[in-house]
């Protein structure tokens, strides 16, 4: 409605300027013929032009003004609220700029602080293996030198045990060899002759004793 | 009852009988020969045991074989034995009467063991010393083992006394042994 109000304005205006002018140039033609020059006033023409300036104006105003500022108005909402649209959108999107730097800032804390965690239980599985590495190559060492030293033992208590083995069965070789009827007499004797004497002083022994308590 | 005691009772009965007539000495003789005579000779002690003789008939041999040879109180004390059937404790008899012997007389048995064999002169002084030692009469009974050495090892009842020159080297070793380098 509004454009076609525009375009009947529009045609008005163009039949005004090419149909007035035409009728003012043929008045203007007898005018020279009459003798008028460049610089001279032509008051009918002026008037015809306020005429259709004002019916120019008229017009626009009656049927295309509105509509044109209409259109005008329509469009500066449309441009502001796509501005408005577009600043809102800018403010979300620094807001989430904003949110997601300190998300990433929060994030490189967060991966920072399981670095140092991570790097301090390593840390200590490192000493832990290390102490239980060294306590073990201790026992292992303590180990060895008490199978050492039981080795040793052994040896020493075998050689001794052999050497006293040789040096005895040397010796009852010899005494078997050298002992005689005789001598093997006398040796018989003599633990006899122990036995008796232990018998005799336990025998005195007692009596003292029963001499004693009587 | 067990045999040992049974036996004691018949070795106390002969005992008392030989006491008696002074003849414990005589009777122990006697009843050690029967029962060598029972250890040694397997027809003889088939003939005192097996059942196959009539008990009338076996006193009747025995009693002909043995008359003039044991003192009666012996012969008869043997038929008494075949009477109740306990002639095949006879050994066990002999040994429980011979306790009782050298407990009567004071004597003890004593094993005595030599490195090689002994004369007649040094058993009898090892009989007199070990008499002195043991406070009565001693009855060696000699063995040798030439693994002592030397010197002797004397075993009476449970007592052990050991004067050989093996137990000298014994503790010589273990003293060696314990001795520190």
């Amino acid at each position: 409605m509004i454009v076609s109000r525009a375009v009947t304005a529009a045609v008005l205006v163009l039949a005004a300027t090419v149909f007035v002018p035409e009728a003012l140039r043929a008045q203007g033609g007898a005018a020279a013929e009459g003798g008028g020059g460049i610089y001279d006033i032509n008051t009918g023409l002026s008037v015809w032009t306020l005429i259709v300036f004002a019916a120019l104006v008229a017009i626009l105003g009656k049927f295309a003004w509105k509509p044109i500022l209409e259109n005008v108005e329509a469009r500066e909402k449309g441009i502001q609220a796509a501005i408005d649209e577009a600043a809102r959108l800018n403010a979300e999107a620094a807001q989430l700029l904003a949110q997601h730097r300190a998300q990433l800032a929060d994030a490189r804390r967060q991966a920072s602080e399981l670095i140092a965690e991570g790097r301090a239980a390593g840390e200590g599985v490192r000493k832990s293996i290390e102490e239980k590495a060294r306590a073990e190559a201790q026992q292992i060492v303590e180990r060895a030198r008490q199978e050492i030293e039981r080795e040793r033992d052994a040896a020493i208590d075998a050689l001794r045990k052999e050497s006293v083995d040789l040096a005895l069965a040397a010796a009852s070789r010899l005494m078997q060899q050298n002992l005689d009827q005789t001598k093997d007499r006398q040796l018989v004797e003599r633990y006899l002759g122990d036995l008796t004497r232990e018998r005799n002083e336990k025998k005195e022994g007692s009596r003292t004793g029963a001499g004693a308590r009587a | 009852m067990r045999d040992e005691t049974v036996s004691k009772n018949y070795a106390e009965t002969l005992f008392a009988l030989g006491q008696k007539h002074d003849a414990i000495a005589e009777y122990g003789a006697s009843l050690d020969t029967l029962a060598k005579l029972l250890d040694e000779d397997r027809r003889f002690r088939l003939f005192l045991e097996t059942p196959r003789i009539d008990d009338e008939q076996r006193k009747q041999a025995l009693k002909r074989a043995l008359d003039g040879k044991l003192p009666k109180n012996v012969v008869n004390f043997v038929l008494v034995t075949i009477d109740k059937r306990r002639q095949r404790l006879l050994r066990e008899i002999s040994r429980q009467y011979n306790l009782l012997l050298d407990a009567h007389l004071e004597r003890e048995h004593v094993e005595v063991t030599l490195a090689r064999e002994a004369t007649d002169e040094t058993e009898k002084l090892i009989a007199t010393k070990l008499s002195g030692v043991l406070g009565k009469e001693a009855i060696p009974h000699f063995r040798v083992k030439p693994e002592i050495i030397g010197g002797l090892v004397v075993r009476t009842g449970s007592t052990i006394y050991d004067g050989s020159i093996k137990r000298r080297l014994d503790g010589l070793r273990r003293h060696l042994l314990r001795a520190a380098i």
